[in-house]
């Protein structure tokens, strides 16, 4: 990730870390002018685009007219103005009911299409929320993960900071076998723990081979169809080996 | 059109009605501010991963970024949503009296627009139903682990409010209360009561749409009048 430096780069790590919570209305705009106007101070014209509509609204309301007269408004504004107003008017009206994750079936189906372009051995770790909607899908090693260099802040950082309920992991085997060895196994069970501790639940570790996926938690292996959700990893080894 | 440059995107929707735009040129339209070529297949393809324009504008970084999107484009786009939503909510003038359910609902679908965590906020009203405070109360779910009833209660007992609404989003779901929205709700009613704050209601917020908890239960705050549940548009007598 590039290094961002300066004014602009530290209202984008403000944005990035808490959205706009401890933005005024001028710097919000400030921060959206930095696309109409790359190399500029921002700043002064949010603040007159704000006098003039009156609010952060209004300012995003003015039509082409009144931005014509303003000083240094780039000619792109009312197109991008116009843009942002009716993208989020239609985005904020939409019907939207998030696709959740609580059955097999779904679970694995996502764990494939996440994985579909890899092809060496990585581990990500799937965040939900209580309902079971995904929150996010961080990437967490690369490598054989019951190594030790795969330590317990890998998930537990990830998986609190996006403020989960609920984990599943999900590793790839470039070998195309889809089974755990013991070792993998207990890697699992110990981020299982550190993960409780935090107050998440790891549910499951799907590990994906080729066409398979192999089910820690249940041991069910690439014939599996099950509907039923995932048994939690605390209850002990499932593996048939 | 796959190599239009962005600048000729533009060009070719200047003086468009963006009301009649498609959601795919509207969403390269927003990237040709952001990147210099390839705008409308990076439109195609995100509304072809992510389903809904709310969807891609919901997305987090990590995804955005495995869909080929830059951290410059990614920002924006996560950007939008939260953007419009201050937008909304300046367009309330401080002085608004909140004294109906339909205001108090319209205030927070504003002030959850673009939020993709689950956030409970108080707000705090005098007896003429004007704004003390709207503070966020919790990030994550309505249950006891999550809210300090001490905390809460404080905080209205020391900012000498006579009415307390409760409000919290189902980002990406249906405003749906669920069982524990419902007892919690109970229970702080009860407890709000204890120091003389009427908690008038506990809405939960999914996009333009909220629901009512106390209104469907036998629980409505006692000193609200008939009229606070009236929804302008809509028959006065409600069964």
């Amino acid at each position: 990730m590039a290094v961002h430096t300066g004014h602009r780069g530290r209202l984008k790590q403000k944005f990035l870390s808490d959205s706009f919570t401890h933005f005024a209305d001028h710097e919000i705009l400030e921060a959206l002018l930095f696309y109409i106007r790359p190399y500029r101070d921002t700043n002064p014209l949010a603040h007159v685009l704000i006098d003039t509509g009156g609010s952060l609204s209004g300012a995003l309301a003015l039509d082409a007219a009144h931005l014509r007269e303003i000083p240094e408004c780039p000619v792109t504004a009312p197109l991008f103005f116009s843009l942002i107003r009716e993208i989020g008017r239609r985005a904020h009206g939409e019907e939207t009911v998030a696709p959740t994750y609580g059955n097999y079936t779904a679970l694995r189906d996502l764990a494939k299409r996440l994985t579909a372009d890899i092809s060496d051995d990585r581990t990500l770790l799937l965040l939900f929320d209580n309902h079971y909607r995904l929150l996010g899908s961080p990437e967490v090693y690369r490598g054989y993960y019951a190594s030790s260099a795969f330590r317990t802040q890998d998930v537990v950082a990830p998986a609190l900071r996006a403020r989960a309920s609920v984990a599943v992991l999900v590793s790839t085997h470039a070998s195309r076998i889809a089974r755990p060895d013991p070792y993998e196994i207990a890697a699992t069970r110990h981020m299982a723990s550190a993960l409780r501790l935090a107050g998440v639940t790891l549910t499951d570790h799907l590990i994906l081979a080729g066409t398979q996926c192999y089910s820690v938690a249940t041991g069910n292996g690439p014939l599996l169809a099950s509907e039923a959700p995932a048994a939690k990893l605390s209850e002990g080894d499932k593996s048939h080996e | 059109m796959n190599d239009l440059s962005s600048r000729d995107l533009r060009a070719t929707l200047l003086g468009e009605d963006p009301t009649r735009l498609s959601d795919e040129d509207l969403l390269a339209g927003l990237l040709s501010f952001s990147v210099n070529t390839g705008a409308v297949p990076l439109a195609r393809k995100l509304l072809s991963a992510c389903g809904t324009l709310s969807g891609v504008l919901s997305s987090d970084g990590e995804t955005l970024r495995r869909l080929g999107v830059s951290d410059h484009t990614a920002c924006l786009l996560q950007m939008l949503l939260p953007a419009y939503g201050r937008a909304l909510l300046s367009e309330i003038p401080c002085d608004t009296v909140f004294d109906s359910v339909a205001k108090i609902g319209d205030y927070f679908t504003r002030l959850f627009c673009g939020v993709t965590v689950e956030k409970v906020h108080l707000m705090l009203l005098r007896e003429n139903y004007t704004l003390l405070s709207c503070k966020l109360v919790a990030v994550g779910s309505v249950n006891s682990a999550n809210l300090n009833l001490r905390s809460l209660l404080e905080t209205a007992l020391f900012a000498d409010a006579k009415y307390a609404v409760l409000a919290h989003n189902h980002p990406g779901g249906a405003p749906q209360p669920s069982a524990s929205d419902i007892a919690t709700t109970v229970n702080l009613k009860n407890a709000f009561e204890s120091v003389g704050v009427g908690l008038l209601e506990h809405l939960v917020v999914a996009g333009k749409r909220f629901v009512p908890i106390l209104l469907s239960s036998d629980d409505v705050c006692r000193e609200v009048p008939d009229a606070f549940y009236h929804f302008p548009g809509e028959l006065a007598d409600r069964p």
